[in-house]
């Protein structure tokens, strides 16, 4: 840069602050309608039936879609009365998990995993394990002390509790 | 010719008894698809039937032991099914075990991380100091390997280590002074390789970098309780520190002048409490702020707060404030000589002051839109006569009482897989010090996620500095430079 060209830019100096946020104000105006313009991502109504199933002591008969969240965003650690939630994962990828994530999450597949890989590196829990078969949720739930997971609805089997379903894309009572 | 006739005779015998052999088999062949049924349909012992004669069996009708054979075989493929199902109940009764051991080693120990590797072209500005600061050439580099060691060794403990694996000290600036010539020295930490077969090996040894070590007692969401070394709970990037998880790895400029400490060494108390869909969340801190060493010699904590609320989705918030108040106190320790020729000991407080950061952060996703923005305020106040050194400024000396203000925000907006972006950050510093009273630095990237957790991050940086009624020999913009580096980042 030459001389005249800094003394340019030190005479600028004193309302730089003032172009500076004009000009993120523009940028940020830019992303917020960006950000607004349908997606096109919007996914299709899913055919995928899911239950969401507890171990039988644990003290909930009806689970809302918020509650679901908080619990499988690790943000309910605990059960009411005071057992830690051992929330069960289906594996990334497979259609359950896919809808299971989009219908109580509000995530896509892609910001589901970005969002487990952050909270990771900031040090706060980790997703929930995920299993790699729905049959085996169905069977570990009710051995697993504060157990949770989600399975097709056809897998359920009597050892449990149902507290919710997700039919048509939306989360609804058992 | 007598022997002739015995071996005809024996000949003839033996063709007979083969003969006779033969139709005992055929009729046994006959007879064993009826015994083997039976076996099959009676549990009760089966005594063996005498062998038919071939005659008998000639005469069962064809038809009863065509009956005979499908039932056998339908007897078969039913054992058959109930075997398979079996083998089917222990598979999944092994793979439910198999989960529920892989959950509970889960639980005694989980190790993943992040890495990161590059290159970087760095052109440098006038002003000297900078200049061997921002020198490299087009170069490789290795970033970061932080591996995490998480345990949960019960269910109300957690136990997490994050290390960073470098290759530090080797080939960092050793500085230069007179006794060097003003000649800058790198570190080299080459030493002889005396386990290996050949008597000339050398290698370059690297070192190990606590980043945090902790113990959480989380039995109450409300009131969780962290001891040990943690990275002090200080707005957005502090925390988040992984380059998967920024958008930009350039450091902020709270964080680049050291207005907060990276880490501390003390106790947290923590929880969150959801709010559905939101979660509430507080954090108070203890630590040894900026300790002399491991230890709080100067007997100067740090106080520290945050508070947040949060919530995930397809729109996700967090929005927060964080507060830091140090104490500076920093002591000399002296031996000298005592009067009856012994030796004497001093400890006199040389530093004395206290150093207030505050700060607001803002992270927005919605869609494909990602915000980041923080405004830090920092203010010291030193008491007079125990000034710490000015550090921050060529003219040397003492450092003022200060305020200082830095506010960054990046804008990302992320198609398909390909992230592009743009950073400001704008520092201002009062008083003004030697060579500059503002700081701007621009960065514009795309990142391109080949994987969530592969991505790759090319990006160019900017930095341009200002003095109003600049006098200075060297005017602030001799420090303008540029960078530009490209990462790849990966999660495991």
């Amino acid at each position: 840069m030459t001389t005249s060209g800094c003394r340019k830019v030190r005479s600028g100096a004193s309302t730089a602050g003032v172009r500076l946020l004009a000009r993120w104000s523009c940028a940020l105006a830019a992303g917020l309608v960006l950000a607004v313009l349908p997606s096109s991502r919007a996914p299709a109504e899913s055919s995928v039936r899911l239950a969401v199933i507890v171990n039988p002591a644990v003290p909930v008969t009806a689970l809302g879609a918020a509650e679901l969240a908080s619990i499988y965003t690790r943000a309910t650690r605990a059960w009411k009365d005071g057992t830690m939630v051992r929330a069960l994962n289906l594996p990334p990828g497979s259609a359950e998990r896919i809808e299971f994530d989009r219908v109580v999450l509000d995530m896509s597949p892609e910001r589901s995993a970005q969002f487990w890989i952050d909270r990771q590196i900031r040090g706060e829990e980790p997703a929930p394990k995920a299993i790699s078969q729905a049959d085996i949720v169905a069977r570990l739930v009710p051995t697993l002390g504060g157990g949770i997971g989600y399975v097709p609805e056809d897998k359920v089997e009597g050892k449990v509790r149902v507290v919710a379903r997700i039919r048509g894309g939306k989360v609804v009572a058992p | 010719m007598n022997t002739r006739r015995r071996v005809l005779a024996a000949r003839s015998r033996g063709v007979a008894t083969l003969r006779k052999a033969g139709i005992a088999v055929l009729a046994w062949l006959a007879a064993a698809p009826a015994a083997r049924a039976q076996e099959g349909a009676v549990a009760a012992p089966v005594r063996p039937e005498p062998a038919a004669p071939a005659e008998a069996t000639a005469s069962v009708p064809l038809e009863s032991l065509r009956q005979q054979i499908r039932q056998t075989e339908a007897q078969q493929a039913a054992e058959i099914q109930a075997l398979k199902d079996e083998i089917a109940r222990r598979d999944q009764e092994a793979a439910v075990e198999h989960e529920r051991e892989a959950l509970e080693r889960e639980r005694l120990l989980r190790i993943y991380g992040f890495a990161d590797f590059g290159i970087l072209r760095a052109f440098p500005p006038e002003e000297p100091f900078l200049a061997s600061q921002f020198n490299t050439p087009l170069s490789f580099y290795f970033g970061r390997l932080n591996l995490y060691y998480d345990a949960k060794p019960s269910e109300d403990f957690r136990f997490l280590v994050e290390t960073r694996l470098s290759l530090y000290p080797n080939g960092t600036s050793a500085g230069a002074d007179a006794s060097t010539g003003g000649v800058v020295r790198r570190t080299s930490t080459a030493v002889s390789d005396v386990s290996s077969p050949n008597p000339t090996a050398t290698v370059n040894w690297g070192s190990i970098i606590l980043e945090r070590a902790t113990l959480d007692f989380t039995r109450y969401p409300l009131l969780s309780v962290r001891a040990g070394l943690f990275l002090t709970p200080f707005g957005i990037y502090n925390v988040d520190h992984g380059s998967p998880t920024l958008i930009n790895a350039t450091l902020p400029g709270y964080l680049s002048q050291k207005w907060i400490p990276v880490q501390q060494l003390g106790v947290q108390v923590f929880g969150s409490y959801p709010l559905a869909p939101w979660e509430i969340g507080w954090i108070a801190t203890l630590g040894n702020s900026r300790s002399d060493g491991i230890l709080d010699r100067g007997d100067a904590k740090a106080y520290g707060g945050r508070v947040f609320a949060r919530r995930q989705g397809e729109l996700s918030l967090t929005v927060g404030g964080s507060a830091l108040y140090q104490l500076d106190r920093q002591n000399r320790e002296q031996f000298g000589p005592a009067p009856d020729g012994g030796i004497t000991y001093s400890n006199t407080r040389v530093v004395e002051g206290t150093l207030f950061t505050v700060g607001g952060d803002l992270a927005l996703d919605f869609r494909g839109f990602r915000l980041r923005s923080e405004v830090v305020m920092y203010q010291v106040r030193y008491a007079e006569g125990k000034r710490a050194l000015a550090a921050d400024d060529l003219r040397g000396g003492y450092a003022p009482d200060m305020r200082n203000l830095n506010f960054y925000l990046i804008a990302a907006y992320r198609v398909w897989r390909l992230e592009p972006y743009f950073l400001s950050d704008v520092t201002a510093l009062s008083p003004a010090r030697a060579l500059l009273d503002k700081a701007w630095g621009l960065v514009a990237g795309v990142n391109l996620y080949l994987r969530p957790n592969v991505i790759f991050k090319p990006a160019i940086l900017h930095a341009m500095f200002f003095k109003k009624d600049d006098t200075g020999p060297l005017p602030a913009s001799a420090q303008n430079f540029d960078e530009f580096v490209a990462t790849l980042v990966w999660a495991f």
